[in-house]
C-alpha cells in the first residue's frame, strides 16, 4: 500500500466537505443579500420547507459530485479500493449533506461572501486534523475530545473502513447515522436561525 | 365599505431604535392606498409587517380579519419588495415559473397566468432572456409580474416605480387602476409626491409617525395647499412647532 492509497480516502472526504460547504454557504448567503430570501419569506412557504428544499435541490448535485469524485479517485487515480464503491458514494453523500446543512446554517452569521471565506480556517481547517490523516491519539489530550464534534472524523473513518479495510454496512452504519444526525441538527438550527427574518 | 387592512396602534423598534410609533390606519377593499414619506420614514418596515414578514413590537395588524403574520393569509397577498428579488442566472420565464409554483399554480393555469402577467408589464418578448441582462426597469416590471401571478386580493408594492421611465410608469399605474377596479386592494409606498396624487387614499409618514391621512383632495383642502408636497410640509411643520 502506497502513501497515496492511505491519503486518498481522506482527500475524497475532505474535498467533498470543503467544496460543498463553501458553495452551499455562499449561495444561501446570496439569497439573503440579493433579497430573494425576503421575497420567499413573503410567500406562504414555511421555513423548514425552504431549508429542506435547499438541501434537496443541492443534494441532487452533490450526488453527481460525489459519484464523479469517487469514480475519478478509484478508476483514474487507481486508489486502493478494498470494499464496495457504493458504500463510498453513500458516505461521501452523507458527508456532502452535512457540509451542505452546515454551510447554509453558518451563512446566517456572515454578512457577505468574504465573511463566508473566513469560516474556512474556523470550520474547515480544524477538521483536516481530525479526518484521519493524522493520528488523533498523538494529539494533545485536551484536543482529542474535539474530534467527536467534527463531522469529518466520522466521514473519514467510514471511507477508510470501506476503501482500505474492505468494510461493509456493518462497519460504517454508525458513522453514516451520526452524519445523518449532524445534518438534521444543522438543518433544525437553520430553521431556527431563519426566525431572525420571519417569526412564523 | 369593508376594511381589508387594519393597522391598530402599531409600534416597531429594532433594539432601542424606534422605527414606527403608534401607527393606526385602515385600507378599504379595492382602494389604492399610498404611503408617502421620505426614505427612512419607516414605510418599508410598515409594509413588511402588513405582508407578514416582520412582526410589530406593539399593536396588531389584521389583514382580511385575520391577525398577521399568518401563512394562509400570505397566499392572498402579492408582495413586491424594494430590491428586485430575482434570480439573475434564470430567464424571466423561469423566475415567473418558480414563483408561480410556490403559490401552487401548475400546468395550463400557470402558463396562462405567466403569459398574462408578462404581457401586463410588456415583457413577453424578453421572457427567454436571462434576468442579469435585463435593464433596471425591466427587472422592476418582472418583480411586479411575479407579485401578481397568483391573483392576490391584496397587492403590496414597495416603491414600484423607482427607476422606471415616465411612459412606463404611466402604464404601470394604468394597470394598478385596472386591478383595483377588479377588486384588488393596493398598498403602495412612494416618496414621489406627484405619484401620491394618483392614490385614492394617502397616509403621510415621517420619522416613524403617521402625520396625516385621507384622500389627496381632503389633505390639500384641509391645509389649503395647491399640491400634496405643500400639504406634506404643512403637516410636517405643525409637528415641529409643538
Amino acid at each position: 500500500m502506497e502513501t497515496f492509497d492511505y491519503i486518498g480516502p481522506f482527500l475524497i472526504g475532505f474535498f467533498i466537505f470543503f467544496f460543498v460547504f463553501l458553495i452551499a454557504g455562499v449561495s444561501f448567503l446570496r439569497e439573503r443579500t440579493t433579497g430573494t430570501l425576503e421575497r420567499l419569506l413573503a410567500t406562504p412557504l414555511r421555513r423548514w420547507e425552504m431549508v429542506a428544499g435547499y438541501v434537496l435541490g443541492f443534494g441532487i448535485f452533490t450526488v453527481i459530485q460525489s459519484a464523479i469524485i469517487v469514480a475519478f479517485a478509484i478508476f483514474v487515480l487507481d486508489i486502493m479500493m478494498a470494499g464496495s464503491i457504493w458504500f463510498v458514494v453513500l458516505i461521501t453523500l452523507m458527508l456532502a449533506v452535512t457540509a451542505l446543512s452546515l454551510g447554509t446554517l453558518l451563512s446566517a452569521f456572515a454578512k457577505n461572501e468574504l465573511q463566508m471565506i473566513q469560516f474556512i480556517p474556523i470550520v474547515v481547517v480544524p477538521q483536516v486534523f481530525f479526518s484521519g490523516l493524522f493520528n488523533i491519539e498523538t494529539m494533545a489530550d485536551w484536543l482529542q475530545p474535539l474530534s467527536y464534534i467534527m463531522p469529518l472524523t466520522y466521514g473519514g473513518e467510514a471511507i477508510r473502513d470501506v476503501m482500505i479495510r474492505g468494510g461493509g454496512w456493518g462497519q460504517i452504519y454508525d458513522e453514516v447515522l451520526i452524519l445523518a444526525g449532524f445534518s438534521l441538527l444543522f438543518m433544525t438550527l437553520n430553521v431556527l436561525a431563519l426566525k431572525k427574518h420571519r417569526k412564523l | 365599505m369593508n376594511t381589508v387592512i387594519q393597522v391598530s396602534d402599531v409600534s416597531k423598534n429594532f433594539g432601542s431604535h424606534i422605527v414606527l410609533e403608534k401607527i393606526s390606519l385602515q385600507v378599504n377593499r379595492a382602494a389604492i392606498y399610498g404611503l408617502l414619506g421620505p426614505s427612512g420614514a419607516g414605510k418599508t418596515t410598515l409594509v413588511k409587517m402588513i405582508a407578514g414578514i416582520e412582526t410589530p413590537t406593539k399593536g396588531s395588524i389584521k389583514v382580511l380579519d385575520t391577525l398577521m403574520p399568518n401563512l394562509h393569509n400570505m397566499t392572498k397577498i402579492g408582495f413586491m419588495a424594494q430590491s428586485d428579488a430575482l434570480y439573475g442566472e434564470l430567464s424571466g420565464k423561469e423566475n415567473l415559473e418558480f414563483f408561480a409554483s410556490i403559490y401552487g399554480l401548475k400546468g395550463e393555469k400557470q402558463k396562462e397566468r405567466i403569459e398574462h402577467a408578462a404581457s401586463l408589464v410588456n415583457l413577453t418578448e424578453f421572457l427567454k432572456k436571462q434576468v442579469h441582462q435585463y435593464s433596471g426597469g425591466m427587472k422592476r416590471r418582472l418583480s411586479l409580474a411575479a407579485a401578481i401571478l397568483h391573483e392576490p386580493q391584496i397587492l403590496i408594492l414597495d416603491e414600484p416605480t423607482v427607476g422606471i421611465d415616465p411612459v412606463l410608469r404611466q402604464s404601470i399605474w394604468n394597470e394598478l387602476y385596472k386591478l383595483s377596479e377588479n377588486g384588488t386592494t393596493i398598498l403602495v409606498t412612494t416618496h414621489v409626491m406627484d405619484e401620491a396624487e394618483k392614490c385614492s387614499q394617502l397616509g403621510m409618514l415621517r420619522d416613524g409617525r403617521l402625520i396625516a391621512s385621507g384622500s389627496p383632495r381632503q389633505l390639500k383642502e384641509s391645509t389649503s395647499s395647491e399640491t400634496i408636497e405643500e400639504a406634506f410640509l404643512y403637516y410636517g411643520g405643525v409637528r415641529h412647532e409643538n
